[in-house]
């Protein structure tokens, strides 16, 4: 069991600048209903058994182990199990997981990863409001992306974390995160850009990712273990910290900078992957919730010319089947059939 | 012939398009049958080029009878299923099972062509034909006279002791005539295993052209 300390140090990563409770719970509204789920998760009802635990968590009135037990308790009640899935699931729609492993919905695994990323995301989101503050902003112009949490297997965020642990996969592409996102390479390898610069939204986009969490804010990705530090104006002025056109510090903090969300809490869009669900149990959802259901973004990057490469295929096939058939209803006719 | 239909999806857009397909079947039903139509229209050829033994066997032109039956089947559909026709009076008739042929209109015997020039002809459109039994059976047959064809033998006439030669005049026998015919099953003519499954095809290929629909481009 978590200690008053570790809950009162959710409570602090939440923006005390914003003040009110109800503005900490209206983030933490907008952050459960953001609910990322692989392919294999379908359940309306677990998925609001995921959202009531990040909403008490982020309320501070439980803890990560408390609701890593209430989110097993849910699956077992649905009768969920990692070879059959949910017990009125299509046949097929959920695959067989290996009992204990990520795949597995009920593994400590799988939900560690679950509330992980989500208060990870309460966090991010809570430091960014409070670090584009105006009068933070002008103290603390810049963010710098740091490891916070190692990870045995890290990610190639800036060049120097590629090592002989890196698996092979990951080697196909050897250029940083940092890089492909559109950055440069400060001399000194520190990750470092002004707050508001696109390059956060390009680290945690799932069209550069496969693994983002489409959010421009730590911990950008599942299990990044990665974190901001805010960077002075000494700091960032010495550095030559300038925004992605070249502009001065000044110039770049009295624009406007469009981010990755568009709500008023400046919170994404809440999204929910509901691939599998009864359409009318989807309808429901999204009336009661106010949720926008869309495709994952993991499932509809490539989907369409995968579904036509396959349609094409069964067309092919079916051709194919056809002429053997009308051969075969000739052979059988002939004399003495 | 019934058919399930079994459809797995996992995107509501796909799922309205497919459910428009599947509340409303008479865009489906009709594409079954415009379908089962077409495929024995294309194998009929092919099974009657092999089905002419009468025309063989007697050497005579093929009247085309077992062509011009496929291409009579028809397809048709409605709100509730789709049919295929296939026409009764005609050698299809034997894929559905053996029956027994018997004369109609009032006649009493039907007219079994043995000689190439009555394949294909009604008697009545044969001149000098005249009935007669023959062989040890009396079996009865519609015959003509062979013109210029003659044939020495030995004939006895009735006020003599002795056969004396003779020429006789030859009969062709253009018809034999029988009360009744049974005709064998021959469930090869359609090829009803392949039929099926050619229609499963189809349903399949119109249930993809509606997920075809269904994608944005």
């Amino acid at each position: 069991m978590s200690t008053a300390a570790e809950i009162a140090r959710i409570r602090d990563l939440l923006p005390t600048t914003l003040g009110t409770a109800e503005i900490r719970s209206q983030i933490a509204a907008d952050i459960r209903a953001r609910s990322v789920f692989s392919a294999r998760v379908g359940k309306l009802v677990f998925l609001d058994a995921i959202k009531m635990v990040i909403d008490e968590l982020a309320a501070g009135r439980t803890d990560f182990a408390t609701a890593r037990w209430y989110l097993a308790e849910s699956l077992r009640e649905m009768g969920y199990t990692p070879e059959g899935g949910f017990p009125d699931a299509p046949p097929g729609e959920v695959p067989p997981a290996i009992a204990a492993t990520l795949q597995d919905l009920s593994s400590r695994r799988r939900l560690n990863l679950i509330v992980e990323t989500q208060l990870a995301l309460v966090r991010g989101r809570g430091q960014q409001l409070r670090g584009t503050h105006r009068q933070r902003l002008f103290e603390f112009p810049a963010w710098e992306l740091t490891r916070a949490i190692d990870r045995r297997v890290p990610r190639n965020w800036g060049g120097r974390h590629a090592s002989a642990a890196t698996p092979k996969s990951r080697r196909v592409d050897p250029r940083p995160r940092w890089i492909i996102a559109g950055g440069q390479l400060h001399p000194s390898g520190r990750l470092v850009a002004l707050k508001g610069d696109p390059i956060w939204g390009e680290l945690g986009a799932s069209g550069n990712f496969d693994d983002a969490l489409d959010v421009d804010y730590p911990p950008f990705c599942f299990n990044s273990g990665m974190r901001w530090i805010e960077v002075g104006r000494a700091d960032a002025l010495e550095l030559g910290i300038r925004g992605p056109n070249g502009e001065s510090i000044d110039e770049w903090l009295s624009q406007d900078h469009p981010t990755l969300v568009d709500t008023q809490s400046g919170i994404p869009a809440p999204q929910a992957s509901v691939k599998g669900i009864d359409p009318e149990l989807r309808k429901v959802f999204e009336k009661s919730s106010g949720i926008r259901v869309v495709e994952t973004t993991a499932t509809t990057k490539g989907n369409e010319a995968e579904v036509r490469a396959t349609l094409a295929r069964r067309k092919a096939a079916r051709a194919k089947r056809m002429a053997e058939l009308e051969a075969q209803a000739i052979q059988k006719g002939g004399p003495g059939a | 012939m019934s058919m399930q239909i079994k459809v797995s999806v996992s995107n509501d857009v796909l799922l309205d398009e497919l459910g428009n397909v599947l509340s409303d079947r008479r865009g489906l039903y009709a594409r079954l049958a415009g379908d089962a139509e077409a495929f024995m229209r294309r194998v009929g050829p092919g099974i009657a080029a092999q089905n002419h033994r009468t025309a063989d066997t007697l050497g005579a032109r093929r009247t085309g009878h077992l062509e011009n039956a496929y291409a009579a089947i028809e397809g048709d559909s409605d709100n509730d299923e789709a049919r295929l026709w296939v026409p009764r009076a005609s050698r299809l008739r034997a894929a559905f099972g053996a029956y027994r042929l018997t004369p109609v209109n009032g006649s009493r015997y039907l007219t079994l062509p043995v000689h190439p020039d009555a394949y294909g002809r009604r008697a009545r459109e044969l001149r000098d034909l005249f009935f007669m039994r023959v062989g040890p059976a009396g079996v009865p047959v519609l015959a003509r006279r062979a013109e210029g064809r003659q044939q020495e033998g030995l004939k006895r006439r009735t006020y003599q002791r002795r056969k004396t030669r003779a020429r006789y005049t030859i009969a062709e026998i253009l018809y034999v005539l029988a009360t009744s015919v049974d005709i064998p099953a021959q469930p090869g003519l359609i090829p009803f295993d392949e039929l099926t499954e050619a229609i499963g095809i189809s349903a399949e290929a119109y249930l993809d052209e509606a997920v075809e629909r269904s994608r944005p481009t």
